[in-house]
């Protein structure tokens, strides 16, 4: 068990659902999602982990899974948090850290998410036409839910 | 006479421009080798120009997707008649392992009309110069 992995559970015992470190540089922990505000910024201010690398979206069936990826001090630190499939609400951390705020953007455009609070909601990697309410990297969109009108000034239908 | 004038010009001077879509710079390099005085193009009298009103060919590599969709058929507006297309590499000529995606028009022929679709991941010069006479050899053809 390394220090940082230590001290997180020591600090969020009862917001801790899972936690695991399989190399001495490497912490997977998924926490409640109310709490992940606070885990951020324990890391980033108190445990040296300053480099906020991204947030990956998982589809996990009836959840989805937003992880939060943090490396700094020699350490890498994955935290994730499930909001139900319903209801993806989740809080921005731009207070935090103002450049995640591309990363919350994706979350929106691919999953679907809904993040609270978020200074800049607009679209930014999907295709400016693509229609509203679908979302690419959830496991039953197909490309056959497009309509037909995505073909508009093409030579030919691009799905197949 | 004029006819046969206006062929000769463009079968010995295919001027040719180079249109990125998206492409991961594999076949750029490869186009970029194609041009270097080792494998000699100017022989054919292929020049690469930087606008697409001086062209008669483009190169298209990379995936198109619906935002370089838009670009690319601009840019093939832009090129004076007759004009031709070449598709350079997998991803232009079929999508390639982006083929399926949620943003990938699998190929270049979905945009514009293709003449000469060259596979490879990415094409050897060779490959790409042998293409392009093809092409010379179906203007030829044409009339």
């Amino acid at each position: 068990m390394t220090e940082i992995q230590d001290k997180l559970q020591k600090k969020f015992a009862d917001s801790i659902l899972e936690i695991k470190s399989p190399r001495p540089s490497r912490i997977y922990m998924r926490i409640r999602p109310g709490m992940i505000k606070d885990v951020i910024r324990y890391a980033m201010k108190d445990l040296g982990l300053l480099h906020f690398s991204t947030i990956t979206g998982v589809d996990k069936g009836t959840e989805f899974e937003a992880i939060y990826n943090l490396f700094g001090n020699k350490t890498g630190l994955s935290i994730g948090i499930r909001v139900n499939r319903d209801d993806p609400k989740i809080e921005t951390v731009t207070d935090i850290v103002p450049g995640a705020v591309c990363y919350e953007r994706e979350l929106q455009d691919f999953f679907g998410f809904v993040v609270k609070d978020i200074p800049d909601g607009r679209r930014l990697i999907i295709p400016d036409k693509w229609p509203e309410g679908q979302f690419p990297l959830r496991k039953d969109w197909n490309q056959d839910m497009l309509p037909a009108s995505f073909n508009d000034g093409l030579r030919r239908d691009w799905r197949k | 006479m004029i006819k046969k004038l206006l062929e000769w010009a463009r079968t010995r001077s295919p001027w040719v421009v180079h249109f990125n879509s998206g492409s991961c710079n594999g076949c750029d390099i490869e186009i970029v080798a194609a041009l270097t005085p080792r494998f000699d193009v100017e022989r054919f009298g292929i020049v690469l120009k930087g606008s697409p009103r001086h062209a008669d060919v483009m190169l298209v590599t990379g995936p198109v997707n619906h935002h370089s969709a838009e670009r690319l058929k601009k840019v093939y507006d832009q090129m004076p008649s007759p004009k031709f297309v070449i598709a350079i590499g997998s991803c232009a000529c079929s999508g390639c392992v982006f083929r399926g995606c949620y943003n990938n028009l699998q190929g270049a022929d979905a945009v514009v009309p293709v003449d000469v679709y060259i596979p490879g991941c990415a094409p050897r010069p060779d490959a790409i110069i042998g293409g392009v006479v093809k092409l010379i050899k179906k203007i030829q053809g044409a009339k």
